[in-house]
């Protein structure tokens, strides 16, 4: 079920109205009827994909808390007549059972993942390599479950390093990995967090329910009024590279990153919103990227979730690991302390960047589009003296303009590596940054020719205005809480405003058949 | 939170919402087509409700019934009270649900249905569909039409809320959405819409063979049910083709129709073979626009010799004479006559017509 | 760090990147599917290619392609014997016919432009680029057109944007005929 139908709306307001109606003690139990109704609508297979998660990492989960406390009891029992060594010993053997079955729960989970999600980009490599003609699956993703698996396996290797005991109620558990708004695009909960506030039980408050009300109705926004509008330029723009160059290439690095921004945020606000209404507390995906002064804050302020993931998960096991401690070593003596002490680290970025770039996409573009974050982020850090001594020469490095420019510079570079998701061809790409040094078209921008990208002038001034308001509402929360201070003002202004943006939303959204509204007098007959 | 504390923010929230479905309301009737200077037609199907009760005749069909039969000249000749419901490209499944929407209001004695629209098993375009259907009345009946008329792409959310198909249309607004906001204007005779200019017919396009003539099923699964519907009702059902002759109507066609009312003792007449000879039309001089409509004179001539047509093979009362009916009806023929002037008059100013109101 | 050793990095990243670069132009450009989850994608453009090649009709040297631009080919076209249009009732659409001897030519309106919606001939004294004409045995269709191209009544092919529809009569090909697809 998407976010954006009237069909979700009606969901809500009936699960709004049962939650807070049945005994609190029922009320996590009709969020995991609700979730699984929800997650119905993408179809059965899914739901089995889904509950072969749930399944395998419950009593993963199980199994290892078990042992862990077996473990704990026999060295509490037995304790006393054992030495350290003996002690040491057992404590190994049972981590080598539990590390088994960790493996096993990964590998049928990540595994099942990546028969679903890159078997057809495997077979394209293969066919590209050795000119066979094997044919794609094609299997149809389930929805979210490149989502729901990453959180689910966040919460085993957690319980693998005791970081928290595992769920014992199995239906408590599924309700962690179905919980619905973060289905469809995160973010990627951690257990520990999540649960605090997932099961209850939560009385109707007020100020949190209006408030969460106002991020959904600022999502909706951002996602139907702003994202959806300027994706139809986006679709013209990327769908004939050949005509659209130069000028054309610049624009749709800016309206990209409008519109995933916008639908990107949009979505999350849902998310959040949604759940902030039943009283639950999901952690925020970003933080106004947009702001960054460079490419590493960037990745700290953008889809904050997954980036956490990946360095708790992969970064830092990987760059601990015997594997990579030995690489170190040996890249210290055989390349000096300065490039050896390098060589771990920047390898297990390189690594981390490239699985980064395969979870968003089984293609080639997606990885080269990790792999140029990285590099950036490399050639940054590798620059940061540089960076430090001109910052001390020159004073203007630290005033507000300064930091504008470096807003802008990281906007664009990051937009710029971030249309290799539109043209989803490597090579295109770059030809097409290419031709913005080649095509001198920038007149274009004047004489009418951006409004047959099928947006008219109308729709550029509702964009406009959707990024002043974004922009606006991005700089207010520098002094915290723009909805803290909207519930501050009387009900009657509160109410006003919400009424206002409801209709904005109603009449300027980009939806249903009367978006194309040239299609309605133009039609063939 | 004390119980006064909820219960007014419960009042609140009501207001809140009441306030905005007021304002959503006003949006909507803002922003939905008025059709008065732009696609016209789209004000037949809701205009039916002002002149429905009392009609002897119904018409049914496309813009083969609504621009070539005057109800006001059958009314003169023959004293037969009679209304169209016809909108353009009306297909035959929106004329279905149109039959049975207006027998909520009345029951006919005769059903004329236009056999072109049996070419169509298919919808042709969306914005047909709003023209069909927007403007009919909230019953069990427009929602089957609706279901049985949306195209892939539609919904029927938006049927129920034309805000949701027609926001889009900020930027087309024009001074008539807020002049009609409340009222609008009446464009049609009964549902007869009258064009009185003339661009004569100097070529009709040779009609390219077709691989396979024969009718969609769904097209006679809708006759079948309509002559059904009559039956139960008591009503004739009189089929006919009118004498337009663009878009082509093959014989091999017409062969089908032919064989479709004998086999249902139907009455069924193509008037394109005698539209000269009989009926008198002179394709130089009665059609606007070169042989797809016919203009005021010949929809005049056609309803002449259709009235006869209907005397004969129809029992239909002459109700000349009856007090009120003539009373309502010398209005109607002085609106008539006043359109018809309004008409002539500009055409004489500017040339040609600009809009059906000759303003 | 000594700067041979930092250019030495570069050096290294930008080859790997270059590696990377080119074997994904070994992956071709097909999409097996992607789950970015972040976004509305923008949408299918996975769809397959409009087909460059497709059925034309030539008159002299001007070529007639469906949905082509009608205005270049109808004033290449010359004068035509006879013009008619057909105005949709209610819309703005102007389905248009040119009469050219032994051909129409039709077109449809999209967003105030006109397009070639088809092609129809009428008699011998044209034929298809292919050689097929008015007359022409169904073996000839067969022979011209390809063992599957055979039928009682009609033959409906298609290629690229355009349909081309051959009706048939006791053996003998009696119209020809270019049809836009959608």
């Amino acid at each position: 079920m998407p976010f954006v139908s009237f069909g979700f709306i009606a969901f809500l307001a009936a699960l709004m109205l049962l939650y807070y109606l049945v005994p609190k003690r029922f009320q996590w139990m009709m969020l995991l009827a609700f979730s699984i109704f929800f997650y119905c609508f993408a179809g059965w297979t899914s739901l089995i994909f889904m509950a072969v998660t749930i399944l395998t990492t419950y009593f993963a989960g199980a199994v290892i808390g078990r042992m862990a406390e077996a473990r704990d009891s026999y060295i509490k029992e037995q304790g006393a007549a054992m030495d350290r060594d003996a002690k040491k010993a057992y404590k190994a053997k049972v981590k080598k059972r539990t590390y088994l079955i960790l493996s096993l729960c990964l590998i049928v989970n990540l595994g099942m993942l990546a028969v679903i999600k890159y078997t057809d980009f495997g077979i394209s490599i293969v066919n590209g390599i050795f000119r066979t003609n094997i044919g794609y699956l094609r299997f149809i993703l389930p929805l979210g479950i490149s989502f729901y698996i990453f959180q689910s396996m966040g919460y085993i290797i957690d319980v693998y390093r005791g970081k928290y005991a595992p769920e014992k109620n199995f239906a408590r558990f599924a309700l962690f990995v179905s919980f619905f708004p973060q289905l469809l695009q995160g973010p990627i909960s951690r257990f520990d967090e999540l649960s605090q506030t997932l099961y209850g039980p939560h009385d109707f408050d007020y100020q949190n329910f209006a408030k969460g009300a106002w991020r959904v109705v600022w999502g909706f926004f951002k996602k139907v009024v702003i994202a959806d509008r300027l994706v139809t330029a986006v679709i013209t723009l990327s769908g004939e590279p050949d005509v659209y160059k130069g000028v054309y290439v610049v624009a749709l690095v800016l309206f990209y990153a409008i519109q995933l921004y916008a639908d990107f945020t949009g979505g999350i606000d849902i998310t959040i919103g949604v759940a902030q209404m039943l009283g639950i507390k999901v952690a925020e995906n970003f933080d106004r990227p947009f702001f960054s002064l460079n490419v590493t804050e960037y990745w700290r302020r953008w889809h904050i979730t997954m980036g956490t993931w990946f360095k708790d998960y992969i970064f830092y096991p990987l760059s601990v690991s015997p594997k990579m401690l030995k690489i170190s070593k040996w890249s210290r003596e055989k390349l000096g302390q300065a490039i050896g002490k390098r060589v771990p680290v920047y390898l297990s970025t390189i690594i981390v960047w490239f699985a980064t770039g395969l979870w968003h996409g089984a293609a080639w573009n997606f990885i080269v589009w990790g792999l140029l974050n990285c590099l950036v982020i490399i050639v940054s850090q590798e620059l940061s003296p540089l960076y430090q001594r001109f910052h001390k020469k020159f004073r203007f490095s630290n005033t507000k303009g300064y930091n504008v420019f470096q807003m802008f510079r990281t906007f664009w570079l990051m937009g710029f590596i971030r249309v290799l998701d539109v043209y989803r061809d490597v090579p295109g790409t770059f030809r097409q940054v290419g031709t913005i040094f080649t095509t001198a078209n920038w007149g274009d921008l004047f004489n009418g020719s951006f409004l047959e990208l099928g947006l008219g002038w109308q729709d550029f001034a509702v964009v406009l205005a959707g990024c002043a308001a974004m922009l606006t509402v991005s700089i207010l929360q520098n002094k915290g809480q723009v909805r803290d201070r909207l519930m501050a003002r009387p009900p009657v202004v509160r109410y006003a405003l919400l009424i206002a943006a409801v209709c904005l939303i109603m009449v300027f959204g980009a939806y249903g058949i009367g978006y194309d509204s040239g299609a309605f007098i133009y039609t063939r007959f | 939170m004390n119980k006064k504390k909820v219960v007014k923010i419960i009042a609140a929230a009501l207001c809140a919402v009441l306030v905005l479905v007021l304002a959503l309301w006003f949006l909507q009737r803002l922003l939905t087509p008025k059709y008065i200077d732009k696609n016209e037609e789209g004000l037949l199907v809701k205009e039916y409700y002002d002149y429905a009760g009392g009609n002897d005749v119904l018409f049914i069909g496309d813009c083969e019934v609504y621009s070539n039969f005057s109800p006001v000249r059958l009314w003169q000749e023959y004293g037969i009270t009679s209304a169209i419901r016809g909108s353009p490209q009306q297909l035959i499944w929106h004329s279905y649900y149109m039959l049975e929407d207006t027998l909520r209001y009345e029951t006919p004695k005769v059903v004329v249905f236009n056999v072109l629209s049996m070419k169509y098993g298919e919808p042709q375009s969306e914005a047909y569909n709003r023209l069909a259907l927007d403007g009919m009345k909230w019953s069990s009946v427009k929602l089957r039409a609706v279901k049985a008329s949306m195209t892939e792409e539609e919904s029927l959310l938006s049927y129920v809320f034309p805000l949701l198909r027609f926001h889009s249309r900020w930027s087309d607004l024009r001074s008539e959405d807020l002049k009609y906001f409340f009222n609008t204007r009446q464009l049609s005779h009964n549902g007869y819409v009258m064009r009185i200019d003339v661009q004569p017919v100097d070529y009709i396009p040779r009609a390219e063979p077709l691989a396979d003539y024969s009718f969609a099923d769904t097209c006679w699964e809708y006759l079948d049910k309509m002559k059904d519907l009559c039956e139960k009702n008591g009503i004739q059902l009189v089929l006919i083709k009118a004498p337009t002759l663009m878009p082509h109507w093959y014989d091999e066609w017409d062969e089908q129709i032919v064989k479709y009312a004998s086999d249902n003792g139907l009455c069924y007449v193509n008037t394109l073979p005698i539209a000269e000879s009989e009926i008198g039309i002179d394709y130089t001089a009665d059609t606007f626009d070169a042989g797809q409509h016919l203009n005021l004179s010949g929809a005049e001539k056609l309803s002449s010799w259709f009235g006869a047509y209907l005397k004969a093979n129809t029992a239909l009362p002459n109700h000349r004479g009856e007090a009120d009916l003539e009373l309502k009806w010398s209005e109607k023929i002085d609106r008539y006559y006043e359109m018809a002037d309004a008409q002539a008059a500009q055409l004489e100013r500017d040339g040609k017509l600009s809009g059906y109101w000759g303003d | 760090m000594k700067k041979s050793k930092k250019i030495l990095i570069a050096l290294l990243l930008a080859a790997l990147m270059t590696v990377i670069a080119l074997t994904a132009g070994c992956g071709g450009n097909d999409d097996p599917g992607t789950d970015t989850g972040k976004t509305a994608a923008p949408a299918d453009k996975t769809a397959a290619p409009e087909e460059k090649d497709a059925y034309v009709f030539k008159k002299g040297d001007v070529t007639i392609k469906m949905n082509a631009p009608a205005e270049p080919i109808i004033s290449a076209l010359g004068e035509p014997d006879h013009y008619y249009e057909e105005a949709s009732c209610a819309f703005e659409g102007m389905d248009k016919t040119y009469t050219y001897g032994s051909i129409d030519v039709t077109t449809y309106t999209l967003n105030g432009a006109d397009y070639i919606a088809g092609v129809v001939l009428w008699d011998d004294s044209v034929e298809t680029p292919e050689g097929l004409y008015i007359g022409a045995r169904a073996e000839d269709v067969a022979r011209i057109y390809g063992e599957d191209a055979t039928g009682k009544t009609s033959v409906s092919l298609k290629k690229g944007d355009a349909n081309l529809l051959i009706l048939l009569k006791d053996g003998v090909v009696t119209s020809i005929q270019y049809l836009a697809i959608n």
